[in-house]
């Protein structure tokens, strides 16, 4: 035991010592188009099976190559890309969703694509060109939309002689129909965590959170449409008809699975969800359009959605706007998707490929066959949105202030006053002018 | 030329062994420190109304001035406190019996007890928070279950002011086999002899424990105990898990998490930085004036 | 250590009960975790987690997480084990030098160097992760290996342990007897300092290897590509997914049981290693 420690010790500095040196030149990461190596990007997406998809593209274009990373989420993601910013390490492309978008366009770090992507307006879908496009720049090239959907659990409904709720108020009958039927059961959950689909609902009742006139923002979080909205759930929260959990938690995905809870407030992209999460329940949901503030009107709002941009600190511009343009707009790319995960394009010509115009989800009962027809009436009912630059900031404060009205039963509607001045107030300290 | 060489060794020497310490401390520990307060005075803001790209640009003291009026950074130290007096308390207070009834002769299946405790230590605080997590949330609960198998109503732990138990129960779960375990080998270190003329002279085994063994092993309780307090200052990965799941814990709950929240989550580094610099001041202060005023009983005869 | 009175130990009720019930506290969420793993994906919600499945889903849940987004799971299993063995062989090493300095010499601003060394502790680590993050960047190795196995390679508590450890069991006259023969100092270190201090070196080993095993909030600063990140971050990924993916709750908690394991052994097999008297202090100097 004597001198053999020491030299283990000594031995491991110095390979240590080594290996730091070479540690610093393996960073390099692209390669040079003159000298004959592919060009490497770096993608960073959350999409579920992207890669499959970034391999169709790697195959047919062997002199430049797509290295996609998986695993930042799409809530880190803005985070990580500042921080790779002031590192000086951002990746080439990013998914985005396009809340976030105006943030990165304010942080340096969503490229202006127009040159390459402007021409492309009429193929997409208004509401995504809309979101992608800011003083008639392009920004991001728009993946998908998120139209909005109820999912409900028809086989519970029938059974208690309900039908579909078309109107806000026949939801609240719905709900206090199935609590009264069995106290153990709910017809929705009011998630403290989901501002985007408050941010929705608020959106369809004719608020508008953020807004510009001219050079100047107006931020109406608390406006009376969105307060109208915010009482509405207080009505339902405070009889106790709806509860209370988070979503995205085991309790609410157990909730879903044993129909504790009877429905859920989603978009386009939730039937695969429905059957990963509660395989024993597909087949049993319907699918309509969000209920209505007023009878016969058909207005919705997009919940979700993302982007692909191009980063400001990539050393191949035109490679990396190309991939972009590829990945959401070519029929190899769309087909790809349609095998290998579920997509919504915002591409118009790629929602009639066949695959997506054909096909029913699992999850949903017979009779709902029609559902990408829906999408489409829905999406072109959707109401337009204009995101502000701290997203990620008023969802937070959303969190805090509803997450602490439900705790010690306060009003929503000054929940939604605290979200409105803690926006207005980081905007104001950014340099914005507010009204 | 001897003697001069020898003489210049020892004076050079030590700093050589300390080398390597000294440049890891200063690049990794003091310059992101330092930078943090560099951070800390520069703000960002956009040059015109809009849409535009944001500049850093030097905004002097205004991030502290923001930090040390926001309501919101009293109202999380607060409950930190209030966590940290239950956790610490706690978990010294179980460390201490469990290892003064494990050094109890009469004790049966001390070694499984032993190990078992310690096993919690093998489980990083994410897991850990999101297995206590499955135990509290009413809909999912083991434990709710077997409440409800019985006719009693299901509790919600995470709700109301039981928050701060659910909370620090994740640590002490944690926190204790550690403890136990360290202040059990210095109850083993003690002499055996002090005790059988204790035990002549009609002592009981739990007089024995609490005026013999107890006093002897104090520097000991004092040293694990101010690791424990420091751990609890700087509390974090816990209630970020559990903010997740329930509605009771916002992301400011506690003076770590608004930093975390502040640096990744809203993106506003420089405020971060600022708030950073303010919590670490504080709990610099706290754990250095703990230290200096136990520093005699914790640490005996150390220079 | 036996009684010298020869008086029958008879076995107490009160204290074994009261260690049960702490081991069953401590063990309650493992078995949970035992349990829980074995339902599959639809079991998960619809049946009771108290009561184990034999139906197979502990090894469908086994075979979907090792194929989970093509092996992530081994491989994070082997990141883990790479910063753990890496990162604690180097604070040991860093360690052992620093305590050997302090403990066995004496010179001017010695007090100042350890107090540097220690305050570090009282630094939380939320604090000092983006600095670090941005200035590892600055010089280029943000997001490699090394990134995180630098910043586990300085402990203070290390360092604390190894000076008590050095200044207990390492003679000076020894020491001073060597350089009055002419020796020099390293190779003293390494003769006589190294060799007297190896069990508490594996002592100081031990601990910051469960440190860096279960540290998660480093590497997720540090780390953006997948194939670098260890179980924690791993973990926190599959469950972080976004708003367009429902969590794979059944795959977290079979990797979580999975991840534990390899500690949990650590403990039992490597017992006689664990010299946590080191820690307490009781060392006589």
């Amino acid at each position: 035991m004597n001198s053999t420690v020491p030299r283990i010790v000594a031995g491991t500095v110095a390979a240590g010592l080594v290996a730091a040196a070479l540690a610093g030149c393996s960073t390099a990461e692209t390669g040079d188009a003159g000298s004959g190596e592919p060009i490497v990007l770096r993608y960073w997406s959350w999409a579920p099976n992207i890669a499959q998809i970034v391999d169709v593209w790697n195959q047919a274009n062997p002199d430049v190559q797509v290295e996609v990373n998986t695993s930042v989420g799409a809530a880190d993601i803005v985070a990580k890309l500042s921080a790779a910013k002031e590192a000086g390490s951002l990746p080439d492309i990013t998914n985005t969703t396009y809340e976030n978008l105006p943030n990165l366009v304010v942080n340096g770090i969503a490229a202006d694509i127009t040159d390459a992507f402007g021409e492309y307006e009429d193929q997409i879908a208004p509401a995504a060109w809309n979101l992608t496009t800011f003083d008639d720049k392009n920004y991001a090239v728009p993946q998908g939309t998120g139209p909005q959907f109820l999912f409900y659990r028809v086989d519970i409904f029938e059974s208690l002689g309900l039908e579909a709720p078309t109107t806000w108020a026949e939801y609240a009958d719905a709900a206090r129909t199935i609590h009264e039927a069995d106290p153990s059961t709910y017809l929705a959950t009011f998630p403290a965590n989901d501002a985007q689909l408050f941010a929705a609902l608020s959106a369809q009742a004719g608020a508008e959170w953020w807004s510009q006139e001219g050079g100047s923002w107006r931020i109406g979080i608390d406006s009376p449409e969105a307060t109208k909205v915010a009482d509405y759930w207080q009505g339902l929260v405070d009889e106790g008809v709806v509860t209370t959990l988070k979503t995205w938690t085991p309790e609410w995905q157990a909730a879903l699975a044993d129909g504790t809870i009877a429905s859920w407030l989603s978009a386009v992209w939730a039937p695969p969800l429905i059957l990963q999460n509660a395989p024993d329940t597909a087949g049993k949901w319907g699918a309509v359009r969000i209920p209505q503030w007023n009878e016969g009107e058909a207005v919705s709002a997009a919940l979700g959605g993302s982007g692909t941009v191009v980063t400001t600190g990539t050393e191949h511009p035109e490679e990396a706007r190309e991939f972009a343009i590829w990945l959401n707009n070519s029929t190899e790319a769309l087909n790809a998707y349609i095998e290998n995960a579920s997509i919504w394009p915002a591409n118009l010509a790629g929602r009639e490929l066949p695959g997506i115009k054909d096909a029913a989800p699992e999850a949903l009962a017979p009779g709902f066959e029609d559902f990408y027809s829906l999408a489409e009436e829905i999406d072109d009912e959707t109401v337009p949105v204009t995101w502000g630059p701290n997203v990620a900031l008023a969802y937070s404060a959303f969190g805090d202030a509803f997450g602490t009205a439900i705790t010690d039963k306060g009003s929503f509607g000054a929940a939604l006053g605290a979200v409105q001045s803690a926006v207005a107030a980081d905007m104001t300290k950014l340099g914005f002018t507010v009204e | 030329m001897q003697t001069s060489r020898s003489r210049l060794r020892p004076r050079v020497a030590p700093w050589l062994f300390l080398t390597p310490a000294i440049v890891l401390a200063a690049g990794l520990m003091f310059a992101p420190l330092v930078y943090t307060v560099i951070l800390s005075l520069q703000g960002r803001k956009v040059p015109a109304s809009g849409i535009g790209v944001a500049t850093e640009v030097f905004v002097g003291l205004d991030n502290y001035v923001a930090a040390l009026t926001n309501p919101a950074l009293l109202g999380s130290f607060l409950r930190m406190l209030a966590y940290a007096l239950l956790s610490v308390p706690l978990t010294m207070c179980l460390a201490l019996v469990f290892a003064l009834l494990l050094d109890n002769l009469s004790t049966r299946f001390a070694r499984f007890s032993r190990i078992s405790i310690f096993v919690p230590y093998a489980v990083p605080g994410v897991i850990a928070a999101l297995m206590w997590g499955f135990m509290y949330l009413p809909g999912v609960s083991p434990v709710g279950e077997l409440f409800t198998l019985w006719g009693w109503p299901v509790p919600d732990p995470l709700s109301g002011g039981s928050v701060f138990l659910a909370v620090a129960n994740v640590s002490i779960w944690g926190g204790i086999g550690f403890n136990m375990v360290i202040l059990y080998t210095s109850l083993r270190g003690l002499p055996q002899e002090i005790y059988d003329s204790a035990r002549l002279d009609g002592c009981s085994e739990i007089q024995l424990a609490l005026r013999i063994k107890l006093p002897l092993i104090l520097p000991g309780v004092i040293l694990t105990g101010l690791f424990t307090i420091i751990g609890a200052l700087q509390v974090f990965s816990e209630p970020n898990m559990m903010m997740t799941l329930t509605n009771s814990i916002t992301s400011d709950w506690v003076p770590m998490m608004l930093v975390y929240r502040d640096a990744f989550v809203t993106n506003d580094l420089y405020g971060a930085s600022a708030s950073a610099i303010v919590i670490t001041a504080v709990t610099m202060i706290a754990s250095l004036g703990l230290l200096r005023l136990l520093r005699n009983r914790a640490f005996g005869n150390e220079s | 250590m036996s009684l010298d009175t020869g008086r029958p130990v008879k076995p107490a009720f009160w204290p074994t009960a009261i260690l049960l019930v702490g081991a069953a506290y401590a063990l309650f969420p493992v078995y949970w975790l035992v349990s829980a793993s074995t339902k599959g994906a639809g079991e998960l919600f619809t049946t009771s987690t108290m009561v184990p499945s034999f139906t197979g889903g502990f090894f469908q849940n086994l075979s979907d997480l090792l194929s989970f987004n093509d092996g992530a799971f081994l491989v994070w299993s082997g990141n883990s084990i790479l910063f753990s063995v890496g990162g604690s062989v180097l604070a040991t090493a860093v360690a052992a030098a620093a305590g050997y300095g302090l403990a066995k010499f004496e010179f001017r601003g010695k007090q100042v160097v350890f107090t540097f060394l220690l305050i570090g502790v009282l630094i939380p680590g939320v604090v000092l992760a983006i600095p670090q993050y941005l200035l590892l960047s600055k010089i280029g190795i943000a997001g490699t290996y090394w990134s995180v196995l630098l910043p586990f390679a300085i402990s203070p508590f290390s360092i604390y342990l190894a000076r008590i450890y050095a200044g207990a069991v390492i003679p000076t006259e020894l020491l001073e007897a060597g350089r009055i023969d002419g020796a020099n100092e390293w190779r003293l270190f390494r003769s006589i300092g190294l060799p007297a201090m190896v069990p508490g070196l594996i002592t100081i080993f031990l601990l910051q290897f469960v440190a860096i095993w279960n540290n998660f909030l480093l590497p997720y600063i540090m780390l953006s590509r997948e194939e670098t990140f260890p179980l924690t971050v791993g973990f926190y990924s599959m469950m972080n997914q976004g708003s367009d993916q429902l969590n794979v709750y059944n795959l977290v908690i079979i990797g979580c049981l999975l991840a534990i394991i390899p500690l949990i052994l650590l403990f039992l097999f490597l017992q006689r290693y664990w010299r946590l008297d080191l820690v307490s202090g009781s060392l006589k100097g």
